[in-house]
Order: structure tokens, then C-alpha cells, then sequence
């Protein structure tokens, strides 16, 4: 099976693509198109002209785009591009099985494209025909065994599929094979014209970040607190967003345990952090509902409340969210905290709404003594009538939505 | 004497008379002189491929008779166990680079990969472990491909094999490319505790000081393209390799005592250069002198490193291990007609960053 050339025609391919990319931005759709037209006039064989000018109508006009490139089947002949190109639009509308058909009719053309195979077994995966998929990725294998993309693709199958060793032992291929060139070429192939900003880091963060994944399925928690350590590393100044919120995602989708681990790490390395304190509670809270018992979270909130700076701001906003997850119960417990060791008397009438709901006659007797009448009624004057009430523009809004005020309720 | 049993030819036939026929070999044919020779010979031309196939294929054949010969001496001589012995190979997954026969394979501890692109290697490596009473498992078929550069080349079938390494497995494979050996690693999720690439060159000479300067200038990523293979494995090691894993090398080496060392002479006192493909082996002495003189200065004095910092540049030698292999290669080499040529083996081991 004659394998290298193959490569090396499509490396050119790429490039031809993305110089024309380059130009279409400089030039706008119109002026694009003529100059297209007019080389295409003088070479009628060039696939990546037809190719290109199809994408202009990509996203305006898909059946026209289809149209350019069957015309330019027939001045070229068959070449696999074609029916790739044809499945791609397909997938852009959502019809995923039928551009399936198109690319398996691609890789018949030409089974060693990578980037036909790369999009098919993604697509594969999607509609959920993971055998197949597999099949894919291994022939991806087959054809560069250092292609981190297989590995990883081979890898996100078996995870699905609940084997969980295997996708561990491949998504460590991945990472093995990872460096700049791969991450380059597999920019160049998935027709990304962001090859300088998805950075190597980017993408071994990515990697990292579904092998933590993986070893939470398998209860390894602490070998996922290493991959998110060095994703921290990586990325020293996104630390405190992107991959705290892929915690927050760990947290909903049953790795409440593995995410607190985690975030207890993450708080040893950045104590002072309030966005950490409050998700590791929030997990921790989210945690305390499905499996621990009430007093061990309340230990778990005590301990990161204690490394928190304002510890007040960062209850109240824990409080806001657990109620939003429906987690009722930890939030009564933190509005209580509120109001018994800081004092915050406004928070009173929560505690009596929540023990009301929840049908709790003492704690909603102890709790409607204290409540701070005068201060809930210039809250709800905030809250009703914003515009009445003398708030800097630029000042944090007082409905505690963490936006400015112009940004929130101050918007109208 | 080893039996060869042709299982191959049919497919490499096969696939070579499939990759004729590409379009792209075509055009390069017009590029090279072959197709003149297509003018000249015309029709008939087209059996070439099963031609060339059969060339290779015997050529890699009488390659396996020879070296299994001479494996077997080094084997007897007790040179491939001193080799395990002074690399300190006692457990661990060791995958032998251009493993050959299978000399080195029988002495080290089960739980090895033997990997070879000559598929007759494989077959004697098979039946030479075997005979130590080894199981292995031989995975060596290999296909025609075709590469406009260098135009057709050998390649080894892409196996994707899952196994625990309990059984001992022949790979064929390429160590231009290392995809099969990187493909069963990988996908095992599992990487090597040592890498051996030992007597490699086969018969030729090879000279131990430049192989010095040499290996440091790679392991220190500096250019050097004079050394193919040791410098993929320099390259692939690391990949193969876990961290703290060792890189073994026992060199063949020819200690330098005049420019005529450099080149080996036939039994009618022709020049002939034996280090076939090694250009070390082609340069004139004065320049080799030139190149090399305060290497061999170092040399003279005694002071070669021999152990460095082992993170860096780990480098140690054991000269014990040269004696066994320089009777029995001198033999070797009288016996196919080269004389003056002093053979020694060092042996270097590199730790995996």
C-alpha cells in the first residue's frame, strides 16, 4: 500500500488552502469569487480552486456550494476532496449519517488521507457507531503510529464504551506522541487557520484534561488532581477559569468526589483563590446531597471558608448556587452560617423561606426574629427599582450578579 | 545451518506489481532513468518489479544466512551473555533493535521484543530461541511501498497487536521509521525498560572514537547525518523508552592506528569498503586524522571519559567485553577474504531523560 506521497500531496494541499483563506479575507466574498472564476478559467483541473470556491457559499448558501463542487467533479474527474468536501457541508446541516456515506465513499478514493479519516471517525462517534469508529482510528494508527490524533480519537471511543483501561493506555499514547510538528499538522489537516493560537499547550491540555477524566471513571482520584496540577502549570493565568469551570462540569456529571479532590490541590497551590474556594464548596455541596452526610460537607465548607478572604461574599454567592443546583438543603445550612457566625441578618429571610418550604417550624421561628427588616427592604428597593437608588455605574451591582452595575440592573 | 522458508515473497510480489501501476510511480519512473531503460528494453520492462522484488529478496536472504553464521559464533563465544551481564539486564520489557538472529534475545530475561525489517532474520530468530527453549511469537510480513523521494522502499505490515508481553514477540519493522515497535508499545500503553542496539553494521568496521564524538553530538542534538540508524535510535529511544529507561549500544569498533586501518583490503590487496552505506568507513585517513586528532590526543593520554553524568551523556565502558568478540571476528573476517582490521566491541549505555 503506497502510503508516504499521499502525505506529502496533502501537506501541499493544506497550504494552498490556507494561502486562499488568507485571500478571501483580504479580498471580501465578491472580488474572491472573480478572481477565483478567472484562474479557474485558465485551469479548469484544480481541484483546490473548486474546492475553495464552494466554501464561500458554505454557510450562506450550502445547495449552491454543493453545486460548485459537483461541477467541479466533472471538470476534475473523481478525487476523493470532492465527496470530503460534500460530507462536510452535510455535517454543517446536521445530516451526519448521510455525510458518513460521503466520507467512507472518500476514503475508498483515497485510504490514506488522514484528514478524511480524522473527520470520519469523529463523525462516527458521534452518531454513536463506535465499532466503526474504532476501525477508523486504528487505520489512522496503522498509517502514522505517531499520530496523537488516533490515539486520542481511540481513546474517547473506549471511554464511551466504558473500557475504561484501554482509553487510559491510548490517551497516554496520545500524550507520548504529542509535540509541535503533530500539533501543527493536525491544525493544517481539520482546516484551522488558528495554528498559532491553539498552542502545543492547548491541545496537552485538552489531552490532559480527558485523561483526569478517565481515571476519575476509574475512582483514581489523585491521578486526576496530577493532570489538573499540570494543566495549572500550563496554563499559570487561565488557571483560575477554563479549567475550574471543567470542574464544575466533573461535579454535575457524578465526579462530585474526584472534582473536590482536586480543587482541594488546586486551593494547597492558590489558598487565596475565592473562585476555587467557592466552587470546591459548591462541589462539595453538590457531593453532600447525592452521598455525604450533612456534617461532613459542613466540615468541607468550614475548612476552605477558613482560607477564604471574604468569607461572607463567597457564602452568599455559594449559597445563590447551590440553591440554583437545587441542592436546598446546603444552602439553608449556609445561609444559617451566614446569619449565626458573621451576623448578616438580611440572609434571615432565606433561612425562613427555605425551613418554610421545607416545612422546618423551629429553624423558621428562630429565624424570623432576626430578621433585618429595615435592610430587606432597601435590598428589594434595589432589586425593584434600581434606577432610585444611587449606585456608581462602574460599582459592582447590589443584586449580587458579580457584573458592574451598567452591566446588569442598571442596563435599563 | 538455518532453514528459510519463503513465506513472504508472494505478498511483497503482490503488493509491489499493486504499486507499479500508481500513477505516481509512473511519473517517477519518466524521471529516472528507468525510463530509458523502458525505451531500450521496451515491453519486457514490465516484469521489472517481480525482478526487483526477487533481487531484494535474496539479498536479504543471503544478508540472514551470513549473519546468522556469525551470530552463532559470537553466541558461542559467550560475547552476547557478557553483553546482558555488563548492561546489568535483569528484568524489566527490553526491546532489541535490529535484533538479527537472535543472539542477544536468548540471553536476556523473558518479556522481550525482537525487532527486525529482514523477515529471514526473523525466521532464523525464531528457530534460534526456540532452540534455547523460549517461546516467541513471530509477527513478520512485510509489503512493497513507494516514496517519490527514495522511490520503492520495504515496508513492514502495520500490525496493531494487543498483548501483555508475557509471550516473547519478532516484530518486523523498520528503525528508520519505528512505527511497528511504537505501535505495539503505545498501544499497550506501556513503554520499554531498555532498548539494546547491539553489533550493528554486520560485518563492516567501525571506528570507536569517532562513534565517541559522534554519539555526543547526537545525544546533544547537534546535526549529524554521517550515522543513519544509531541516530534513530538515539531520536526513538526516549519514545520507546520510559524515563530513567537505558539505552543500550555495543558497538563494533576498529581501534585507529594508521589511515591504512581505515579500509579493509581483499585477498588480492584491493582497497574494498566493507562498511557498506558507512561513510565513516569511505574517508580518506588524513582526513579522518585531521577531524579526529584531539580526540585521539585525549585518547593517547587516557583521557576519554568514561563515565559522565549519566542524566547528560551516560557513557560507560566496558573493555572486558571487547576481547571475547576480536578472535572470532578476526576469524570471521579472514574467512571472507578482509584482513587488517583489529575488532573490538564497547559497549555505551545512555539513561532516558
Amino acid at each position: 500500500m503506497p502510503v508516504e506521497y499521499n502525505m506529502k500531496f496533502e501537506e501541499s494541499f493544506f497550504w494552498d488552502y490556507l494561502n486562499m483563506k488568507k485571500e478571501a479575507s483580504d479580498l471580501g466574498d465578491e472580488d474572491y469569487e472573480r478572481s477565483l472564476d478567472e484562474r479557474l478559467a485558465k485551469d479548469p483541473s484544480n481541484i483546490s480552486l473548486h474546492i475553495s470556491k464552494s466554501m464561500i457559499y458554505q454557510s450562506s448558501d450550502p445547495e449552491k456550494s454543493l453545486q460548485v463542487l459537483e461541477a467541479g467533479e466533472k471538470s476534475c474527474g473523481r478525487h476523493y476532496k470532492f465527496p470530503h468536501s460534500k460530507a462536510m457541508l452535510l455535517a454543517k446541516k446536521g445530516d451526519f449519517e448521510k455525510a458518513i456515506e460521503f466520507l467512507y465513499e472518500a476514503v475508498k478514493l483515497e485510504p490514506c488521507a488522514k484528514e478524511t479519516l480524522y473527520t470520519l471517525g469523529t463523525l462516527l462517534k458521534r452518531v454513536k457507531r463506535y465499532d466503526e469508529a474504532l476501525k477508523v482510528w486504528d487505520e489512522v494508527i496503522k498509517l502514522d503510529s505517531e499520530d496523537p490524533m488516533a490515539w486520542h480519537g481511540r481513546s474517547s471511543i473506549e471511554f464511551y464504551t466504558k473500557d475504561l483501561e484501554k482509553a487510559l493506555k491510548h490517551i497516554n499514547a496520545a500524550l507520548w506522541c504529542l509535540d509541535e510538528k503533530t500539533v501543527i499538522w493536525q491544525h493544517i489537516s481539520t482546516g484551522s487557520t488558528f495554528v498559532k493560537e491553539k498552542s502545543l499547550r492547548g491541545v496537552r491540555a485538552g489531552y490532559l484534561a480527558n485523561r483526569a477524566l478517565i481515571k476519575l471513571g476509574m475512582g483514581d482520584y489523585s491521578g486526576a488532581a496530577d493532570d489538573y496540577e499540570s494543566i495549572m502549570r500550563d496554563f499559570p493565568d487561565e488557571a483560575g477559569s477554563a479549567w475550574r469551570d471543567e470542574a464544575m462540569k466533573l461535579g454535575g456529571k457524578d465526579y462530585g468526589k474526584g472534582a473536590s479532590v482536586f480543587l482541594e490541590r488546586l486551593l494547597e497551590a492558590e489558598p487565596d483563590d475565592e473562585k476555587s474556594v467557592m466552587i470546591y464548596a459548591v462541589l462539595a455541596g453538590s457531593f453532600a446531597v447525592q452521598k455525604k452526610p450533612m456534617s461532613e460537607w459542613i466540615v468541607s465548607v468550614g475548612k476552605v471558608m477558613n482560607k477564604s478572604r471574604s468569607p461572607v461574599a463567597t457564602l452568599d454567592r455559594l449559597a445563590i448556587y447551590l440553591m440554583r443546583m437545587g441542592a436546598v438543603e446546603p444552602a439553608l445550612e449556609v445561609y444559617k452560617e451566614l446569619v449565626d457566625r458573621y451576623g448578616e441578618r438580611l440572609h434571615a429571610v432565606n433561612v425562613c423561606q427555605i425551613a418554610q418550604a421545607m416545612g422546618d417550624k423551629s429553624t423558621y421561628q428562630k429565624y424570623e426574629k432576626l430578621q433585618d427588616k429595615k435592610a430587606m427592604s432597601k435590598a428589594n428597593k434595589v432589586f425593584i427599582n434600581p434606577g432610585k437608588v444611587e449606585v456608581g455605574r462602574n460599582a459592582l451591582c447590589p443584586c449580587g450578579s458579580g457584573k458592574k452595575f451598567k452591566k446588569c440592573c442598571g442596563k435599563t | 545451518m538455518v532453514v528459510f522458508v519463503e513465506e513472504n515473497i508472494e505478498e511483497l510480489l503482490e503488493s509491489a506489481r499493486a504499486t507499479w501501476k500508481e500513477p505516481i510511480v509512473q511519473e517517477f519512473l519518466k524521471k529516472t532513468r528507468m525510463a530509458e531503460l523502458v525505451k531500450v528494453i521496451g515491453e519486457n520492462f514490465k516484469v521489472w518489479p517481480d525482478d526487483f522484488i526477487r533481487s531484494i529478496d535474496k539479498s536479504m536472504k543471503s544478508y540472514a544466512n551470513c549473519w546468522a553464521a556469525a551470530s552463532k559464533a559470537h553466541s558461542e563465544s559467550g560475547l552476547y551473555k557478557k553483553i546482558v551481564e555488563a548492561a546489568d539486564i535483569k528484568s524489566g520489557l527490553t526491546v532489541d533493535l535490529g535484533c538479527g538472529s537472535g543472539g542477544l534475545l536468548a540471553e536476556l530475561p523473558d518479556g522481550w521484543v525482537g525487532v527486525d525489517i529482514n523477515n529471514y532474520s526473523l525466521q532464523a530468530a525464531e528457530q534460534f530461541v526456540k532452540s534455547r527453549g523460549k517461546s516467541v511469537e513471530r509477527f513478520s510480513r512485510s509489503h512493497i511501498s513507494f516514496d517519490p523521494e527514495s522511490g520503492f522502499i520495504l515496508k513492514p505490515h502495520p500490525y496493531l497487536l494487543e498483548t501483555d508481553f508475557k509471550k516473547n514477540i519478532l516484530l518486523a519493522d523498520d528503525l528508520r521509521t519505528f512505527q511497528n515497535t511504537i505501535r505495539l508499545l503505545y498501544n499497550q500503553g506501556v513503554k520499554a525498560d531498555t532498548a539494546t542496539f547491539t553489533m550493528w553494521g554486520g560485518f563492516s568496521n567501525y571506528l570507536g572514537i569517532e562513534f565517541i564524538d559522534w554519539i555526543a553530538k547526537a545525544w546533544g542534538k547537534k546535526e549529524d547525518n554521517s550515522l543513519l540508524l544509531p541516530e534513530r535510535v538515539l531520536e526513538y529511544g526516549p519514545k520507546i523508552c520510559r524515563q530513567g529507561g537505558r539505552l543500550v549500544f555495543a558497538v563494533r569498533t576498529c581501534k585507529f592506528e594508521g589511515p591504512e586501518n581505515l579500509y579493509a583490503y581483499d585477498r588480492k590487496g584491493r582497497r574494498i569498503d566493507v562498511a557498506e552505506g558507512l561513510r565513516s568507513a569511505s574517508r580518506s585517513g588524513e582526513e579522518m586524522i585531521e577531524k579526529y586528532k584531539h580526540l585521539y590526543e585525549l585518547e593517547d593520554k587516557g583521557e576519554i571519559p568514561v563515565t559522565v553524568d549519566e542524566n547528560k551523556f551516560g557513557l560507560n565502558v566496558y573493555p572486558q567485553a571487547a576481547d571475547y568478540s576480536q578472535q572470532e571476528t578476526k576469524e570471521l573476517l579472514d574467512q571472507v577474504g578482509i584482513k587488517n582490521l583489529p575488532v573490538a566491541v564497547r559497549i555505551y549505555v545512555l539513561k532516558v531523560k
